[in-house]
C-alpha cells in the first residue's frame, strides 16, 4: 500500500499541472461545448459547457437519468454525440460540426468502470500490461512498467493471481493501475466508490487523491452520491435533466447553490417559511406561517428582487443550528420558538422532531444537552449561514 | 459462465426511476432504422419465407417448379381424404397423453436428482443426457429389435415363462399405439424434459421448502402445495417444449406406425410425398393446418418461460442441503431409477449393437448366430462411403455456418441498439415452431421454385442451409446466454485501453465466449449429423447422408445392416456430446474461482438453454456487470 521509497523517475516531477500563463489558472486539459446526445426523441445532454482544468479532479453529479453517464460514455467515445463538440488540450476528440468522431482506442483516455471490467482470463499482471500491449510496447519495458504501477497501487503480491480470485476492492486497484499504467491525458470514472463498503471507500479515495496528486492525472467521474463527489473532487458540476446546474468547488455548491435543484440535491435542509420585512438595506425575515410568529432572523443574504412583504423561505443546514432550552418571554433574534414532539437516542446523538409555527422539522442534537418531548425550546441561527429564497 | 468473477456488491434491486428507464429504452433502440430492418428482413427472408410459401402453395395445385395455378383444390382433396383427419387425430392422441405422462415421470425424476440424497443421482442425469444425445433413430431400431412381436428379445425371453402357453408371437408389440408412446418417452420426451428442469429445480431455493416445513407441513404436503405450484412455470415451458421437439421426430411413427396404418401428420405428409404420383398439393394442405397450431404452442411456451415471475431463482441456493429421503427409502427409490435408466438406455443400446453382430436378429437357434458380416458388408457398400462423406462435409459445413450466423444473430440481438431487435430475436426463433418435415416441404417449395433449383435440391448446399435454419432457435438461444454473460464493459474497457475492435474482440471477446461457441457448435454438428425429417424430402442419391441411409435400411427391413449403422451413428453423436462435456468441465474449471467449482460439479451444460436463457434480453444487457 505505502510508496516506495524512491519515486520512479517516470511518475516523478508531475506533481502539478502546467499553468496556463495569461491567467495564472490551471490550463483546461478537456473542453466539451455545446455537447448534446439526443435518443430517438429523448434529449439525454442537453447543450453542456464544461471544462475540466489540468490536473484536477473533477465530478459530475446528479440524480439518475439527469445525463451524467451518457456524458462519461461520450468523452470515452462510447456514445456519439449529435452536437458540439469535445477537446483534448488542442486535438478534437469529437466535433459534431465537422464529423470528427475518434474511436476509443484512439482517444488516449484511461476509463475504470463501475463493474470494472477486469478480465476474468487474464491474470492481474496480464490486465494491467494489456494497454501497453496494445500499445505495443517491447515486452521487457512492458513487464518494468507494469511491475512500477503494480507497486504504486499496492498490488505487487498479486501480479500473478488470477483475476477471478480478486476481492472488490482488489478488482478495483487493477482496473486502476490498468488505467494509469499508460499515462492517460484523462483518467474517467464511473461511481468509483459505490461497489465498496464503507471502509475500502475511505481507503480508496485517499488512494485516488494521492494518485492523482502524485501522477498529475487529470480525472473525472460521475457519481449520484453526493458524499463521493464532495469528499473526492477538487471541483464539480451537478446535472439535471441533461443540463449544467452549477459548477464549482465543493464549498461553493454546498454553500451557495444557485439554483432551487442543487439547493435541495446537496446535503439536508430544514425550512421555515417566513415574511420578508424591514428596509432594503437591512431586512429580517420575520418567521412562521399565518398569525403565528414564531421569531425572526435578522441580517442574512437576501436576494436583491425580493422586497417587503414576500413570502420566503428560511433554509437551514441542520448542523448550522442549535437547540436551546427556551427562556422566559420572546425569543431573541435569530431565535426561533419551537416544541419538542418527540426525539430517538441514536448514541451519538439525539433526533428530534420539532413543530416549528405549525411544520414539523426533523433536527439533531448532541446529546449534552437532553430536551423532553413537551418541552418548550429555541433553535439558535446563524444568520450568516441561513439562506433565503421565494417561496 | 455466471459468476466468472465473485460478486462484488449485492447489487440493490429497485425498480429505475422513470427518466432513467426512458432513456435506457430509447439508449436500446436508438440505432440506424435502416440498419435495423436489413438485418430483420435478412432473417425472416430465411426463416419467414419457407413457412409463407408454404402457406401459399397449399393454394398451388400445380407441382413445385411448374408454372403455378392456384386453387381451393389440395384443401378439398385434403378435406374430403379420411387420411388427413385420421393423421390429426392421431397426432393428437399420440401426443397428449405421451407429453402428460412424461411431464408426469419427468418432474418426479428431475425432483429426485435435483432436490434429494438418491445415490447416484448425477449419474442418472448423465444417462439421459445421452439419450437425448443418441438419434431417435437408434433407440427406435433397438426397441424394435426388443420388442418386435415375433422376434423381439424380451418377447422371446417372456414367452419362457412356463404357463403363458404356445405363442409364436407377443405378448409385446412395438408396432402399436402404445408402442409409439413407450419410445416417445424414452427417446425425446422424458430426456428433454429432465434436461430442463433439473436445473431449474436446483436453482429453486430451499428456504421455500423449509418454510414450509416449519410451518407444520409434511414432505409429501410440501411437495404438492410450494414446491411443485413454484416450479410450475417451469414444468409447463418443459411440457410444452417437449411437446414440439417431439413432433419433429418423425421417424419414430414412420418406423412404428406406418405399417400398421397408424398415420400422424408428418407420416402422412412423407407419405403422400413418396407416393406416386406425389401428392404435393394435399400433403401442403395438411402442413398447412399444422403450421398455426404449431407457433401457437411454441408462442405458449415462450410466454411460459418469459413470465419469471416465481421466485426460485437465489443467489446463493446451490449448496442447499438436499432433501433425507430416509435411510432404506432412498436406496429402494434410487433402485427405481436405475432401473428406469438401464431399461431404457442401455437396453436399447445394447439391443442394436448385439443386432449388429448376429446373422439374424433373434434367431439366437442358428448354430452360429454371431458374425461380423453386416459390418463389413455395410462398409463395402459404396453407398455408406459417400453417406460418411456427405454426413461429415454436412455436419461440419452446417456448424461452422451456423454458428457463425448464430453468433451474428446473438450479438445483434444482445449488443445492438437497432430498434428491430426484438424482431429479429422472433424470427430466428421461429424455426423452434415448426416440425422438420415441414421446414423441409417449404423449402422443397423454395427450392424447385428458384433459379437456384439445380443449386440447391437435392445438393448438399441445400441440406445444410435447412439444417442451418432448423437448429437456428436453438443455437441462437444458447449463444445469446453466453453472450449475455459477458459484460459489454469487458470490451469496451479493451477499446479505452488502445485495443482497435478487432483486437478487442480477439484478445477479451472471443476468448471468453469461446467455451460457449464451441458447445454451440457441438450442439450444431450433432442435431445436424442425427436429422432425419428436414432432410428427408431434400436429399437425394448424391446426397444421401448417414441418417437417411439409416431411416431407408430401417424401413426396407434389413435391421442388422441398420443396426451396425445405428451403432455408428449413435457412437458418432455420443462421442461428439463427451466432447461436449468435457468443453463444459474445462470451462468450469477455467472461469470458476475455486471455492465455486463445487457449485456446478459435473453437471452438464444443458444441450437445452432456451428454457434458461429464453427470457428477456433487455433487462440485463445494459446493466449486467463483469461478475
Amino acid at each position: 500500500m505505502s510508496m516506495r521509497a524512491t519515486t520512479p523517475d517516470r511518475l516523478a516531477g508531475r506533481i502539478t499541472g502546467p499553468v496556463d500563463e495569461a491567467s495564472g489558472e490551471p490550463a483546461v486539459q478537456l473542453r466539451l461545448s455545446g455537447v448534446t446526445r439526443k435518443f430517438n426523441d429523448v434529449v439525454a445532454v442537453d447543450q453542456i459547457d464544461l471544462d475540466v482544468k489540468r490536473g484536477e479532479i473533477f465530478a459530475l453529479l446528479g440524480p439518475s437519468g439527469c445525463g451524467k453517464s451518457t456524458s462519461l460514455r461520450m468523452i470515452a467515445g462510447l456514445e456519439k454525440i449529435d452536437q458540439g463538440s469535445i477537446l483534448m488540450r488542442d486535438r478534437a476528440l469529437a466535433d459534431a460540426g465537422r464529423g470528427t468522431f475518434l474511436p476509443s482506442e484512439k482517444r488516449n483516455i484511461a476509463m475504470v468502470f463501475q463493474s470494472y471490467a477486469v478480465w476474468p482470463h487474464m491474470t492481474v499482471a496480464q490486465n494491467v500490461g494489456f494497454p501497453l500491449r496494445m500499445r505495443r510496447v517491447k515486452r521487457a519495458e512492458r513487464r518494468r512498467r507494469v511491475e512500477e504501477i503494480l507497486a504504486v497501487t499496492g498490488l505487487e503480491a498479486l501480479a500473478d493471481r488470477p483475476a477471478t480470485l480478486l476481492s472488490g476492492g482488489q478488482q478495483q486497484r487493477v482496473a486502476l493501475a490498468r488505467a494509469l499504467v499508460y499515462t492517460p491525458d484523462l483518467l474517467l470514472l464511473d461511481e468509483p466508490l459505490s461497489n465498496l463498503d464503507a471502509k475500502l471507500r475511505i481507503q480508496m479515495r485517499r488512494e485516488i487523491r494521492r494518485l492523482n496528486r502524485e501522477l498529475g492525472i487529470t480525472m473525472l467521474f460521475v457519481t449520484h452520491d453526493q458524499d463521493e463527489a464532495l469528499s473526492l473532487a477538487d471541483r464539480l458540476a451537478v446535472m439535471n435533466k441533461g443540463k449544467v446546474e452549477q459548477v464549482g468547488r465543493p464549498m461553493d455548491l454546498y454553500e451557495h447553490p444557485k439554483t432551487a435543484f442543487v439547493r435541495d440535491f446537496l446535503g439536508r435542509l430544514v425550512v421555515v417559511e417566513g415574511v420578508l420585512a424591514g428596509d432594503p438595506a437591512r431586512r429580517r425575515v420575520l418567521l412562521g406561517s399565518g398569525g403565528e410568529r414564531a421569531g425572526e432572523v435578522v441580517g442574512p443574504d437576501i436576494p436583491a428582487e425580493l422586497a417587503d412583504g414576500d413570502a420566503v423561505g428560511v433554509y437551514l443546514r441542520p448542523e448550522d443550528v442549535d437547540i436551546k432550552p427556551a427562556g422566559p418571554g420572546e425569543p431573541a433574534p435569530n431565535q426561533v420558538a419551537a416544541r419538542v414532539l418527540s426525539s430517538v437516542y441514536l448514541g451519538d446523538s439525539f433526533e428530534y422532531v420539532l413543530d416549528i409555527a405549525g411544520s414539523n422539522v426533523l433536527l439533531s442534537a448532541p446529546r449534552r444537552v437532553v430536551h423532553q418531548p413537551g418541552d418548550a425550546v429555541v433553535v439558535e441561527v446563524d444568520p450568516q449561514r441561513a439562506m433565503v429564497w421565494p417561496l | 459462465m455466471s459468476g466468472v468473477l465473485p460478486p462484488v456488491a449485492p447489487d440493490a434491486v429497485e425498480p429505475l426511476p422513470g427518466p432513467v428507464r426512458r432513456l435506457v429504452k430509447a439508449r436500446r433502440s436508438s440505432g440506424s432504422r435502416v440498419t435495423g430492418t436489413v438485418v430483420l428482413l435478412l432473417v425472416a427472408a430465411v426463416t419467414v419465407v419457407p413457412i409463407t410459401l408454404l402457406l401459399l402453395n397449399s393454394l398451388n395445385v400445380a407441382d413445385p417448379g411448374d408454372p403455378a395455378a392456384y386453387g381451393l383444390d389440395n384443401w378439398r382433396q385434403a378435406f374430403a381424404n379420411g387420411a388427413m383427419w385420421e393423421s390429426a387425430w392421431n397426432t393428437l392422441r399420440l401426443g397428449v397423453p405421451r407429453v402428460l405422462l412424461g411431464m408426469v415421470i419427468a418432474t418426479v425424476i428431475s425432483w429426485l436428482i435435483a432436490r434429494t440424497d438418491i445415490p447416484g443421482g448425477k449419474v442418472i442425469e448423465v444417462f439421459l443426457w445421452f439419450s437425448f444425445f443418441i438419434p431417435s433413430l437408434s433407440m427406435t431400431l433397438g426397441w424394435i429389435l426388443l420388442l418386435d412381436p415375433a422376434n423381439g428379445v424380451v418377447n422371446q425371453v417372456i414367452r419362457t415363462v412356463p404357463g403363458l402357453g404356445d405363442i409364436t408371437q407377443g405378448p409385446l408389440n412395438i408396432y402399436s399405439y402404445w408402442g409409439i408412446i413407450w419410445t416417445h418417452l424414452t427417446a425425446t420426451t422424458v430426456p428433454i424434459m429432465v434436461i430442463l428442469l433439473v436445473p431449474a429445480f436446483r436453482r429453486m431455493s430451499r428456504s421455500m421448502e423449509e418454510a414450509a416445513q416449519i410451518s407444520g407441513a409434511s414432505r409429501l404436503r410440501t411437495l404438492v402445495s410450494i414446491t411443485v405450484p413454484m416450479m410450475r412455470p417451469a414444468i409447463i415451458a418443459a411440457t410444452l417444449l417437449s411437446f414440439v421437439y417431439s413432433l419433429k421426430t418423425f421417424e419414430i411413427e414412420l418406423l412404428l406406425g406406418t405399417p400398421i396404418g397408424l398415420n400422424v401428420y408428418s407420416t402422412q405428409i412423407y407419405n403422400w410425398l413418396q407416393s406416386s404420383p406425389p401428392q404435393f398439393g394435399t400433403a401442403t394442405a395438411l402442413g398447412s393446418v399444422f403450421i398455426p397450431i404449431l407457433i401457437m404452442l411454441a408462442i405458449m411456451q415462450r410466454f411460459a418461460v418469459r413470465s419469471r415471475s416465481y421466485v426460485t431463482v437465489g443467489a446463493h441456493t446451490y449448496n442447499d442441503e438436499p432433501i433425507r429421503l430416509g435411510r432404506i427409502r432412498r436406496w429402494v427409490i434410487a433402485g427405481v431409477l436405475w432401473l428406469y435408466a438401464v431399461i431404457t438406455v442401455v437396453l436399447p443400446l445394447g439391443a442394436i449393437v448385439l443386432g449388429s453382430f448376429m446373422r439374424r436378429f433373434g434367431f439366437f437357434q442358428l448354430t452360429n448366430p454371431f458374425t461380423t458380416e453386416h459390418w463389413s458388408a455395410l462398409f463395402h457398400d459404396n453407398l455408406f462411403a459417400s453417406s460418411v462423406r456427405n454426413t461429415l462435409v454436412i455436419g461440419l459445413i452446417a456448424t461452422l455456418v451456423g454458428v457463425l450466423v448464430y453468433f451474428v444473430i446473438s450479438f445483434v440481438i444482445v449488443r445492438s441498439e437497432l430498434p428491430t431487435r426484438g424482431g429479429v430475436d422472433v424470427m430466428a426463433w421461429l424455426p423452434a415452431a415448426v416440425p422438420g418435415m415441414l421446414l423441409g416441404l417449404g423449402l422443397l417449395w423454395v427450392y424447385l421454385g428458384t433459379p437456384l433449383r439445380t443449386v440447391l435440391y437435392g445438393n448438399l448446399f441445400g441440406l445444410i442451409i435447412a439444417l442451418v435454419i432448423s437448429h437456428m432457435a436453438t443455437g441462437t438461444q444458447q449463444l445469446k446466454a453466453a453472450i449475455l454473460q459477458v459484460s459489454p464493459d469487458l470490451d469496451r474497457a479493451a477499446r479505452i485501453c488502445g485495443a482497435t475492435p478487432v483486437r478487442a474482440y480477439t484478445y477479451v471477446l472471443f476468448p471468453l465466449l469461446g467455451p460457449s461457441v464451441a458447445a454451440a457448435g457441438v450442439l450444431t454438428f450433432h442435431s445436424a449429423v442425427s436429422d432425419v425429417s428436414t432432410v428427408v424430402l431434400l436429399s437425394s442419391n448424391d446426397s444421401r447422408p448417414l441418417s437417411i441411409l439409416l431411416l431407408e435400411y430401417s424401413t426396407s427391413g434389413v435391421l442388422e445392416q441398420a443396426s451396425v449403422l445405428g451403432v455408428l451413428i449413435s457412437a458418432l453423436t455420443v462421442g461428439v456430446a463427451l466432447l461436449s462435456r468435457a468443453l463444459g468441465g474445462r470451462r468450469l474449471r477455467a472461469s470458476k474461482p475455486g471455492r465455486r467449482i463445487r457449485v456446478t460439479r459435473g453437471t452438464p451444460p444443458s444441450p437445452l438453454p432456451a428454457m434458461k436463457a429464453g427470457a428477456s434480453s433487455e433487462d440485463s444487457s445494459l446493466t449486467r456487470t463483469g461478475s
